[in-house]
Parts: structure tokens; C-alpha cells; sequence
């Protein structure tokens, strides 16, 4: 981006506008002065502050506070708020580069201070990802990263040490995710076109999910949803494929796992090996799928083509998922620009109100779904002169208040949410 | 080792020489020292293993076995019986502490007040299996006042004599008391208002301290009273312990408030296994200032077990701030109460000084002086195509890389070879005692020769720990090696032929570390013997199976059902040939034959046994055979099932209607006989035709929908004698 400020703030204008035209068709009319709660007033608000970038912006307005460069200059691909810190509590991110991973503290109104830093023997480890999660034992934060080498590392940042490592995926891990309900099981999602949980506890390869029905190519991501049910997963084929994990044989093996005794047996532990999921769909992406959320029931997706896809499997008043089943309903598109290569992750916040992407360009979509109807969905879009390197992902802290993204030229941005003009609820703090 | 470096031989060279010379020699040893030299100081900050326990450090091995010697196992009783005779004698003894004095830097104003302590016997008793903690029994053995920060260690200040009969700490009292701890508190007033008290009052104060002895047995002696009259001004300040057990009223004290000072100390008597720690002597016991946690014996020291060296101690200072008890212990045969030896003042060492001659985790060498120590130890440095060398002396057996005394030639040289394997050395004797000729080891790789599962052990070298002894792998290749080892000579470390017989390693075969197919997960080593993967019959494959059966559009239900429970029988035990056909077709109907009726597939499989006839593969006997197999479970299963009638037609088959009693008509079984036979032949003129229909059937088990659709409806036009006789016409279903 060479453009001086100006234009390239027209040219988020013009983006806005086209955003309208794809993702909210028919509001745009609804041009309305009143600052009711309805949609409409919201949407005109959001136009004139996009007009005028320099006013304090108003809803879901985010402010740059300050940005930082790690020393390696390699890109940043993972960052995570520890989400299980709750408000009073440090807000504390981790950060996932080069042979690196680097935990911060988002100090309240201003910098971020380094807090740890661990780097893996080899230096041609390069790390993807990293997940949050505790001892539940002791309640100490644990930090799972892994990356090009296919290691798993758990760290303990209470002893600040690399407590555990598990090897077994035959290639680079893409994605780490804990299980909503249980912080013990990590699932791992590789290069090798399968996805494996695990017992972190008891470091024991609880399934693995690959095989002849799963994905034929890397798999880019994954998400367990909030009730712990459901898998859904993503690859390079395309491809998004769904895995109960409510099954007898899965929650039977779930609860050996933490009494299997490896020393007692002769036989290794019963692995689960699913070949088959429940749902598979190849009719969302026209590419590779590099990133997938569960939002609800429904599912946020996104491949290289400047869209987030909201869907769900079969039909819209469908609630039990079927094997065969070629149906899927999209609910929305949230369409932005200039975000035409992969490993791009898009985040939502704790409390799923708040949906943030970054592009190719440096800049941040910031969309407030915090709304009845998804197609009113407002987008803001974050630009900052300097940060013009592709984000590769974005974290949103707990309350919604911080939003970090990490780029390609090894950056860390930090973005606070501007305070409410209207006294409305902040997002993700009240309802 | 370049701060070692010296020029033997750079005498009369130019400086130019010797430069280039150094150069070389930094070229060669330099890296490797480097190496050592930083494994050396990891190892002294935190050992993996001990030298002492390798076998060729005698030397350094403190414990000699010379008990194991005469040990028989019939002299177990006598032991037994002498130890308990020892300690009935010692029950008859004393253990008399006389008190000298309590030290606190912190108290400095106070000084030649008195402070009183309270001396408990803590006893610990056998923990049970269910009891969370061992239960502790404490009991008072008396109260004396000691003066504070005495001045001098002179015969002044008040100083008390406790002595406890030692039959309290007999193990035979009934109780299961494993250890002994002494218990000291120290409780102070440091009231200088209290310091002209009347005499009375302290009398009084001493006599309830004697009072205060809550078992019988012991007898109290304080000579604290005569001591605070030689004292003169200074007076006690100690009513605190006295009055509160007493439970006299507390006015007295004037609100000092000093009281609730009470500072603790412990050291243990017996320990668990009955050993006396006590030894005679003047003891210094470090106390915990108030405030700080109680006088304790919950934190086990196995608990959070880390090496400690000398190096991570922080010593320094420790002993300074800290308020002490100073007392004079011995064990004595009579009550004595009236000795009282003062510590005599003895310049004090260095603290360094003494941790490292006494505690140090390298043992004071005891073989220092021993008569083959030879005078002298020439290190020879060959580098440079063993055209240059340079020699370095010295006068005893420390490793020059690691500082590790080894104490004996052969030890030294053993050390070296095994602990520095980047290096090669040779021994050569010397009339000055020997030389040691070091060159570069051309052959070391540095690769792992460990056991492999050390390297995937989570967390990462968990077996090379350093926050502790730690478990290690569960595998050891060799359990119990007992080879013969040569005698220690120092011949094996002469300059050797290439071919000389060293020690095989014990391990035979490779040193590799296997991976489970499925999961690629390291194979631990409990798991080796067992084969845990099958090649064929996956779950996957038979999941896999029946939903490409499902997926035939062609096929009614009965048939999906029949193929699949076919398909997955024959793939489970993998029938390869022609000639075990008929046994599959009997082994299916003993494992799914209850369920074929169930499923009211009746029809479907006798169809099924005429479209292998007619492919060849079994005659006409095996499939008569096979119907009334199968008709033998009905009988069992009556009642549970619906056998198939004429009137209700199988799963939408509309096949074969053979009714059973027609088929137990004995004349037409000798017609099946013959028939049979024809077959047979039929069959083997078929043969090589058949062949390639079996294979695929086989192999391509999916794709036995094909086959059996079409041999369902080439069934029709079936030219079986017994067939025809039944007269009855299949035809396809669809």
C-alpha cells in the first residue's frame, strides 16, 4: 500500500459501499436519522463514520493503540487470547512464529508488554498455531502450540517450561483447538489429512479422524463447537466435513482414556480411528477452505474468495445431520476485499459477537453480529499506514474490548474498542 | 586445552612458529575442551549419575560391603536380639542437653535476659495405610530459662540442664512410634520493665518450670536459678511459659507483650529406622523465627526431591540472621546435672571450607596418598598429522577436563575414555610415573547409543531429568548381565591392535525405536510382543463395505443384507482358494446363520449357494449340505423367527421355494449324491475359468454385488439336476 492516507481511506469508503451491495442487499434505502435500536439507524451510522474517518467513530468502532515487531521478521501465524481470564484478570495473548512462541499482557490503555517467550531447539521449527487451556488439577494456564514439524508442544507458563510433547502426526500441524468442556482434550489438525484428539492428561491419542471418507488433502482447521458435540473441519480439498463426537464408541473411549493405564496392558490404548464423518460438503468453497467456526449451529467459513460463509448442514429447519446428505442452507455471506491467499484466519470473540478478519493488505473487517438479523451485519474496516503486511489471524479478547492481529512482517497490532457515544452495551460485556 | 597450553617443546623456535603451532593445536582440542568443559559444570550443578557408583571408581565408593561378608542368613535373630539388649541398655542411660544459651542478632538489646524453653518430645508413629498422616503424639519433658545473647561463652549466665531417661525412647513401648524428633520453642520476653522483678517471683517462675515436667519419669534439674543470682542485674524477663501453664494469671508481666515470641526448633533423635542422630557434642540449632511455619514434620523432603549442590546453596548469610540455640548434648549413664562443659572458642573455619570437605558431592579422596600413586601423569597432545605435540603435566589423577579426582591411574584412564570419547587416549608407561598420549578421536560421530525410547519420552529427556531423580524409561534392554570382566590392568589401555576383543555391547540386535502403523504413535515397549496390527479386516474397511452395498441402486434390501453379511464373513478370515469355499460356506452359516433367519434371508442364501454352483465353486452336495446346516438352526431358533412359507416371500426375493421336508426326502438326497458327483467333474473341467471368477469374487469383495446379481438371475436357467427337480423357477427380483 503506497497510497498516502487519504486514498487509501477512500478506498476503504468504496469497499464499505461495496460490502452493501453484496452482504446487505435492501438496507441501504432504509436511510433513517432515528438512533433507535433497529438496524437501520445503526447501518446510516456506520456510513456517515466511514465518510468521515476522523470523528471519533462510533459502534464497533476500534482505535489502533500500538503496535509491535517481533525480532525474527517472520510471520506471525497464530495468535490467541487466553480466554479463560476473566474480567479483573490480565489480558493475556500468545502468539505463534517462527520457532517462537511469545506470551503478552495487554496492559489497560496501552502497550503490550512481553510477558514470556520459548523457543523450540530447532530452528527450523516454524509454529502455526497455538490454543489455550489449564491444568485441572492445578488451575495453571497451559499453552499448546505446534507447527511445521508436527509437534505438539504443552507449555506450562506457571513452571515456564515445555511440560509435554506429542508426536504422531506424520506432518505440520495447522491448527490446535481444546475442547470447549473438557480442557484436558486437544485436537490437532494436520497436514497429514487427518485430525487427531488427544488427552493431554494422560497423553493419550484418543481418535484420530482420518481415512477413506475423510479429507483428501490438508486439513486447514477445525473448530469443536460450544456444547462439545460436533467437529466441523476444513481442508485443501475443499471440502468441510463434520464429526460427532457424542457417539458411544467416542465418549466411551473419551472417559477410558483417563483411566487407561499403559503400564497395566500389553496392548496399546484402543484409538478410535474414524474413517467416516457425519456430514461432508463440497458445495461452500470453491477453494481451500483455510478457516471454520461454529457460530451456534451454524457454521462460519472462509476460503481465498473475500467471504465469510455463515451455512448450516441440510436444509434450514433441519436439525439432525444425515451421512448422505447433499443439502446445505447459506445463511449469509460477510464479503470483504483483497484476501485472495490462504492461511488466513478470521476470529470471533468469546461471547461470538463480534467477527474479525484481516487481508492481504494489512487492513482488519470487524463485523458486529450482535444483531437479529444476519444480514444486517455491519462492517468496519481498521486501517493503519504501516500495516500493510497480509494479517494472518486475529484474537479478540474475552469482553471484545482488544482486538490483536498478527501479520506476515511480524507485527502485532493492537486495536481497542472505542468508548460507546450512545451508552449502548458493549458488545460481549452485557446481554 | 588452550589455558593449559604450554610450549614443550618451543625452545628454540621463532615466535612466528610457536604462533602457528598454538594455532594448530587451539584448532584441534579447543572445541571439544569447550564441550567438556560445559558438561563438566552441568554435571557439578546437577549430576545425572554419581561417579562413585561406576565400577571403576572404587575409589571414590564410599560404602565398603565388608558387612555382606560374614552375613549369614542364621545370624538374623542374634542381631535382632543384640540391638534390642543395646537399646534396653540404653534405656538405663540419660540424655542430658545443657542449654548455654539463645542467640538472636536480632534480640541485641536484650541481651542477658532469659528465654524460656520448652523441650517436647514429638513422637511420630507408624503411618497406617488409610491414615493421611502419621499421627504424632507430643510430650512436654520440661521447661528452662536460658539467658539471651550471653556475652561470653564463659561459665556466666544462666544456662539449664535437661535430662531426659532415655527407656522414653525404648521402641518397645507399646506404640509403633517410628521416630523421635525434639522439639524446642523458645518463647521470650524482652521487657526491660520486668528487669527488676522480685527474687520471689522468679522462684516462684522456677519452680513452676519444674512443675511443668508432665511425665513423671523425668527429672528436671534447673540450675537456672543459681545462675541468675550470679547474673546479678540482669534480670529474667521469662514468666511468659511458666504462667501460662501454670494458669496462673498473667498480670505479672506487665503487657510486655513480648510473650507470644516464641521461636521453634527441631532436630531429630531416632529416625525412622531407629539410628540415634544425636551424637555427643555442641549443637547450634537453627530456630524458625515467629510468624513462621510450625514446627512440622509434614513436608516429607522426598516430596520435592531436587539435586542440591554446593554451588545452588545459598549459604552465605544464612546462618547469620538467624536466632540459634546453642546447647551441649550427651548421652551419659548417670543423671548428670552438675557438668557443665562450656564450648570452648575455636577460631571458625570458613563455611565453604567445611561444606566441602563434609557434605560435598565429591567425597574427600581417601586414596589420595595411596602407595601407587605414581609421581607423575604426562598428558601428550598429538595433533597436527601426530607430527606435533605438546605435553602437559601433572602430579595427580584429576580429570583435566571435568576436575574429577579419580584417584587411581586405572580409574583416571577409564574415566577418560568413557567420559571423553571425543578424544582418544593411550597409555604409555613412563618412568615418572605414566603419559597419557591425548589425540583427536577421528571416529567419534556423536550419535545416540541410548535407549531410543528416552528420546520420545514426554516431557523431552525426561531420563536426563535435572529438576530431580526421576522414574525412568520403563525398558531396560539387559536386566541382569553378569559378564566376565577382565581384571582391571592398565594393558587395555596400551596402544591396541584395531581388531582387539573390547566388551561387546550387551544389547543384541538393533537399538531402534517402532511406530504403530495406524497412528504413527511410538510402539512403548510393554506393547513389542504383541502384534497389534492386523493387515486385513479393518473396522474401516467392513464400515466401508457395507455402505457401498448400501449405495447399489440395483439390489433389493434382502440381497444388501446378504452380501454384506457374505462380504464381510469372507473377508474376515480371508478365504484364499476354490477348495475353501465349502468351509466358508459352513463356518458363515454356524456365526450368522441364527441371524440369516432372523432377517428372513432364507431364500436370499440358498440363492446365494446356487450362484456359487453355478460359478463352479462348490457342487451340488456342499450346497445341500449348506441348506440343511441351515436348516438345523431353525429348530433352535423356533418360535424367535418366521421360517420363510410359500406364502411369505423373503425380503422381496422372489426366489427359490424349497420347502424342508422336501428336501429331507431320503430319494432325493441319493439323487444330490449323484448329482454331486457329476458336479464335481463339471467343476474341474471348468476350472481355469473358474479361477479368475474366484479371484475376483475374492479380492474385489465390493464388487461381489455384480456377480451375485448376475448369478441370481443365470440361476433361473440353472441346469442342476436337483434343481430341476425341484421344480421351482428363480427368478431375478428386479
Amino acid at each position: 500500500m503506497t497510497l498516502p492516507n487519504g486514498d487509501t481511506n477512500s478506498v476503504a469508503d468504496d469497499s464499505g459501499d461495496d460490502l452493501d451491495d453484496t452482504s446487505s442487499v435492501g438496507s441501504g434505502s432504509n436511510a433513517d436519522n432515528s438512533r433507535s435500536g433497529t438496524p437501520t439507524p445503526r447501518r446510516k451510522g456506520r456510513n456517515k463514520r466511514k465518510r468521515k474517518k476522523v470523528p471519533p467513530p462510533q459502534k464497533m468502532g476500534y482505535k489502533f493503540v500500538c503496535y509491535l515487531k517481533e525480532d525474527h521478521g517472520q510471520p506471525i501465524f497464530g495468535v490467541q487470547f487466553n480466554q479463560y481470564l476473566r474480567d479483573g484478570q490480565p489480558l493475556v495473548f500468545a502468539t505463534a512464529g517462527n520457532n517462537r512462541v511469545s506470551v503478552y499482557q495487554c496492559i489497560e490503555d496501552g502497550p503490550i508488554k512481553l510477558l514470556q517467550c520459548y523457543s523450540d531447539p530447532d530452528p527450523e521449527e516454524n509454529f502455526y498455531t497455538v490454543a489455550w487451556s489449564y491444568d485441572t488439577e492445578t488451575g495453571r494456564p497451559i499453552l499448546a502450540a505446534a507447527g511445521s514439524r508436527g509437534v505438539i508442544r504443552i507449555f506450562s507458563l506457571a513452571t515456564m517450561q515445555c511440560v509435554k510433547h506429542f508426536i504422531g502426526h506424520g506432518q505440520a500441524i495447522n491448527e490446535l483447538k481444546f475442547h470447549p468442556r473438557d480442557p484436558n482434550l486437544l485436537l490437532s489438525v494436520s497436514k497429514d489429512h487427518a485430525l487427531r484428539m488427544w488427552n493431554i492428561r494422560t497423553d493419550i491419542l484418543v481418535a484420530s479422524f482420518g481415512g477413506v471418507e475423510a479429507h483428501r488433502d490438508e486439513v486447514l482447521s477445525a473448530d469443536i463447537d460450544v456444547e462439545g458435540r460436533c467437529i466441523v473441519s476444513c481442508g485443501m480439498d475443499h471440502s468441510l466435513k463434520i464429526w460427532k463426537l457424542t457417539t458411544d464408541t467416542m465418549l466411551s473411549t473419551i472417559s477410558q482414556s483417563y483411566t487407561f493405564n499403559p503400564s497395566r496392558s500389553v496392548r496399546p490404548f484402543p484409538t478410535v480411528q474414524q474413517n467416516f464423518p457425519d456430514f461432508s460438503t463440497r458445495d461452500i468453497h470453491r477453494n481451500y477452505v483455510d478457516c471454520v467456526r461454529w457460530l451456534g449451529r451454524f457454521i462460519l467459513s472462509k476460503s481465498c474468495e473475500n467471504t465469510i460463509v455463515c451455512w448450516k448442514p441440510g436444509l434450514l429447519n433441519q436439525a439432525e445431520l444425515k451421512h448422505n446428505d447433499t443439502n446445505v442452507t447459506i445463511i449469509q455471506k460477510f464479503d470483504y476485499k483483497e484476501c485472495e491467499i490462504w492461511f488466513m484466519r478470521f476470529a470471533l470473540d468469546y461471547w461470538q459477537k463480534v467477527l474479525a478478519v484481516g487481508n492481504q493488505l494489512g487492513r482488519t473487517f470487524v463485523w458486529d453480529l450482535d444483531i437479529s438479523d444476519p444480514s444486517q451485519a455491519r462492517c468496519s474496516t481498521l486501517i493503519h499506514p504501516k500495516c500493510v503486511a497480509p494479517i494472518r489471524q486475529t484474537a479478540i479478547s474475552r469482553n471484545g474490548n482488544i482486538l490483536i492481529t498478527v501479520c506476515d512482517d511480524a507485527t502485532i497490532w493492537r486495536w481497542d474498542r472505542v468508548a460507546q457515544p450512545l451508552g449502548a452495551p458493549a458488545c460481549g460485556t452485557v446481554d | 586445552m588452550p589455558q593449559k597450553k604450554k610450549d614443550g617443546s618451543g625452545g628454540d623456535k621463532g615466535v612466528n612458529e610457536v604462533h602457528a603451532d598454538h594455532e594448530l593445536f587451539l584448532q584441534a582440542f579447543e572445541k571439544p575442551t569447550q564441550i567438556y568443559r560445559y558438561l563438566r559444570s552441568r554435571n557439578v550443578l546437577s549430576p545425572v549419575f554419581l561417579q562413585r557408583t561406576l565400577y571403576y571408581m572404587r575409589g571414590r565408593m564410599s560404602r565398603s560391603h565388608k558387612n555382606r561378608m560374614p552375613f549369614k542368613l542364621d545370624t538374623l535373630l542374634d542381631k535382632v536380639t543384640q540391638k534390642s539388649e543395646r537399646q534396653s541398655e540404653r534405656a538405663a542411660s540419660y540424655l542430658n542437653i545443657v542449654f548455654t544459651g539463645f542467640h538472636d542478632d536480632k534480640l541485641e538489646g536484650v541481651s542477658g535476659d532469659v528465654a524460656r524453653v520448652e523441650t517436647f518430645i514429638v513422637k511420630m508413629c507408624h503411618k497406617k495405610r488409610k491414615e493421611s498422616s502419621a499421627p504424632l503424639m507430643q510430650v512436654s519433658v520440661g521447661t528452662q530459662d536460658v539467658s539471651i545473647n550471653p556475652m561470653s561463652s564463659g561459665g556466666e549466665g544462666p544456662s539449664a540442664t535437661l535430662t531426659i531417661p532415655t527407656h522414653n525412647f525404648t521402641v518397645t513401648n507399646g506404640h509403633q512410634v517410628k521416630s523421635y524428633v525434639l522439639v524446642f520453642k523458645v518463647s521470650l520476653l524482652h521487657d526491660q520493665e520486668n528487669a527488676g522483678e522480685p527474687v520471689a517471683k522468679r522462684r516462684r517462675v522456677s519452680r513452676s518450670s519444674s512443675q511443668d515436667s508432665v511425665d513423671p519419669n523425668l527429672q528436671v534439674s534447673s540450675l537456672h536459678n543459681h545462675n541468675n543470682n550470679n547474673n546479678g542485674g540482669s534480670g529474667p524477663g521469662s514468666e511468659g511459659g511458666g504462667m501460662r501453664n501454670d494458669g496462673g494469671p498473667n498480670s505479672g508481666n506487665g503487657g510486655g507483650g513480648g510473650v507470644g515470641w516464641s521461636y521453634c526448633g527441631e532436630l531429630v533423635m531416632f529416625d525412622r529406622h531407629g539410628r540415634c542422630l544425636l551424637t555427643a557434642g555442641h549443637y547450634e540449632l537453627m530456630l524458625e523465627p515467629p510468624g513462621a511455619s510450625q514446627p512440622s514434620n509434614k513436608a516429607s523432603p522426598k516430596k520435592n526431591a531436587s539435586w542440591e549442590s554446593i554451588d545452588t546453596l545459598k549459604l552465605d548469610g544464612m546462618f547469620t540472621n538467624i536466632p540459634m540455640l546453642k546447647f551441649t548434648l550427651n548421652w551419659n549413664s548417670e543423671n548428670s546435672n552438675t557438668a557443665l562443659e562450656r564450648p570452648r572458642l575455636r577460631p571458625l573455619k570458613p563455611l565453604d571450607l567445611v561444606l566441602a570437605n563434609s557434605t560435598s558431592t565429591k567425597p574427600k579422596p581417601q586414596g589420595v596418598a595411596s602407595p601407587e600413586a605414581p609421581q607423575l601423569v604426562l598428558y601428550q597432545f598429538v595433533y597436527n598429522n601426530n607430527s606435533r605435540q605438546q605435553t602437559e603435566a601433572r602430579r595427580d589423577f584429576h580429570c583435566p577436563w571435568c576436575s574429577l579426582n579419580c584417584m587411581a591411574l586405572y580409574s583416571l584412564l577409564k574415566h577418560l575414555k568413557l567420559c571423553h570419547a571425543r578424544f582418544s587416549f593411550t597409555y604409555v608407561p613412563h618412568p615418572k610415573g605414566a603419559r597419557i598420549d591425548v589425540s583427536l578421536n577421528e571416529c567419534y560421530d556423536g550419535s545416540y547409543a541410548g535407549n531410543p525410547q528416552d528420546l520420545v519420552a514426554t516431557p523431552a529427556g525426561f531420563a536426563f531429568s535435572r529438576s530431580g531423580p526421576t522414574r525412568r524409561t520403563p525398558t531396560t534392554s539387559v536386566l541382569v548381565c553378569r559378564p566376565k570382566r577382565p581384571k582391571p590392568s592398565l594393558s587395555e589401555f596400551l596402544e591396541q591392535d584395531d581388531d582387539f576383543d573390547l566388551p561387546r555391547s550387551y544389547i543384541l540386535g538393533h537399538n531402534r525405536l517402532y511406530h504403530h502403523t495406524m497412528t504413527c504413535l511410538p510402539i512403548q515397549p510393554h506393547e513389542l510382543d504383541e502384534d497389534s496390527e492386523g493387515e486385513h479386516d479393518s473396522e474401516w474397511v467392513r464400515q466401508k463395505t457395507q455402505m457401498m452395498i448400501d449405495d447399489f441402486s440395483d439390489v433389493n434390501e434382502g440381497e444388501k443384507e446378504l452380501m454384506k453379511m457374505w462380504n464381510l464373513h469372507v473377508m474376515k478370515y480371508n478365504f484364499v482358494g476354490d477348495s475353501q469355499i465349502p468351509l466358508a460356506c459352513s463356518m458363515f452359516l454356524e456365526s450368522h446363520g441364527v441371524e440369516l433367519l432372523h432377517k428372513n434371508l432364507y431364500r436370499n442364501f440358498v440363492l446365494h449357494m446356487i450362484s456359487l454352483h453355478n460359478f463352479g465353486l462348490i457342487g451340488t452336495g456342499i450346497v445341500y449340505r449348506c441348506v440343511l446346516q441351515l436348516q438345523a438352526i431353525y429348530p433352535t431358533t423356533k418360535g424367535a423367527i418366521f421360517f420363510p412359507s410359500p406364502a411369505r416371500q423373503c425380503n422381496g426375493a422372489n426366489v427359490v421355494t424349497i420347502t424342508h421336508t422336501r428336501m429331507q426326502d431320503p430319494s432325493l438326497q441319493k439323487q444330490l449324491a449323484s448329482g454331486w458327483e457329476e458336479q464335481r467333474r463339471s467343476a474341474k473341467r471348468l476350472f481355469p475359468a473358474i479361477t479368475t471368477v474366484k479371484q475376483e469374487q475374492l479380492r474385489h469383495s465390493s464388487a461381489h454385488h455384480n456377480h451375485s446379481s448376475s448369478s441370481s438371475s443365470s440361476s433361473s436357467s440353472s441346469s442342476s439336476s436337483w434343481l430341476s427337480e425341484s421344480k421351482s423357477s428363480p427368478t431375478k427380483s428386479k
